[in-house]
């Protein structure tokens, strides 16, 4: 029982955080400051999802030069920048993690 | 639909850690009702996974409660950003695309706004649903294989995810502006990380897009013009 208000309140927690500027009783409209802020968002938040996962490992700076995350997050930056090509760069940049996993 | 074929590359990315979260279900010792309900209704990766480490824990209540709340905050980001497109949407279509606006879904359509420059409510949805197709039957299967099998340790799924989101936030940049949002983002969620700051994903975020603006609004240079004069 405790578990389905658990999962019921986590529901609600995650929607109200996806619905809460869909709400027209929210009553603003938002400033074109704001317009041209919000039109980073992709790359910023997409950044602060990869950026922990390739250079950050137990709380400290990722400095091990042979770490799979950090070698082959770095190579997935330079294939991305010549290539341009999203699907083609994440085989090459998937494929170098699992080669630097196995020998190292 | 065009939205369900473009969000593939990146459903098949997260399929092993849906794997994780309905195996970790289960060897947490929720049901199998429980922990496809918990992918079904919350529809949140990270704030599942994070959630049932807090549980096998023995975490209060409240604590769980509030991780998903910070987790999941990014998610106001978006909803923000696509305000404008929903208010102009019928109530049960409102509610529609903010169930299924994940990162993933959001990726997918500013991807299409970048190259057709409008946002299409049909698209968005068939990607978003296609998602959440995968992503429940990803959970499915790792609700049967740890009822079978039991603890499944991760294998470095993460990467796929990080590849991923390099491989569409590298060749967006296109501008000053934007070089400076993916930079201080990073920067700052790296610091936020070193002294486990708090929400420090929404910190980095919003510092990202802050700075980007002002570039944008005092140093406004094309970064294509600049490179070939």
């Amino acid at each position: 029982m405790m578990l389905w208000l658990l999962i019921a309140a986590m529901a609600l927690i995650t929607f109200y955080n996806r619905y809460a500027f869909f709400s027209p009783r929210l009553k603003f409209s938002i400033r074109p400051e704001i317009q041209s802020i919000l039109q980073f968002t992709a790359p910023a938040v997409l950044t602060a999802l990869w950026v922990p996962i390739v250079f950050v490992r137990e709380g400290a700076l990722n400095t091990q030069w042979n770490d799979p995350y950090l070698l082959a997050g770095l190579v997935t930056v330079a294939v991305s920048a010549t290539l341009k090509k999203p699907l083609p760069t994440v085989l090459i940049g998937v494929a170098v993690f699992f080669l630097c996993s196995m020998t190292t | 639909m065009q939205g369900a074929i473009d969000i593939l590359p990146i459903s098949i990315a997260i399929i092993p850690w849906g794997l994780l979260a309905g195996s970790l279900a289960i060897e947490t010792g929720l049901s199998p009702l429980q922990a496809q309900c918990l992918s079904l209704l919350v529809f949140a990766g990270a704030a599942q996974l994070a959630a049932l480490n807090l549980i096998q824990l023995a975490s209060p209540v409240l604590a769980i409660l509030s991780s998903t709340f910070v987790i999941s905050s990014r998610h106001l980001l978006y909803s923000a950003l696509y305000r404008p497109v929903a208010l102009a949407l019928p109530r049960h279509r409102r509610y529609l695309m903010a169930f299924l606006l994940t990162d993933e879904m959001f990726a997918v359509i500013e991807n299409y706004r970048a190259k057709t420059g409008r946002f299409d409510y049909g698209y968005a949805i068939g990607a978003g649903f296609a998602f959440y197709l995968i992503w429940n039957l990803a959970s499915l299967a790792g609700i049967l294989l740890g009822l079978i099998i039991g603890d499944m340790t991760e294998l470095g799924f993460d990467f796929a995810v990080a590849a991923l989101f390099i491989a569409m936030v590298i060749p967006a940049i296109n501008s000053r502006a934007t070089l400076v949002a993916v930079l201080v983002s990073g920067l700052l969620m790296i610091l936020t990380q070193l002294y486990t700051v708090p929400n420090g994903l929404v910190l980095a975020a919003i510092g990202g897009m802050f700075c980007a603006f002002l570039t944008d609004r005092y140093w406004p240079v094309d970064a294509n013009k600049e490179s070939s004069p």
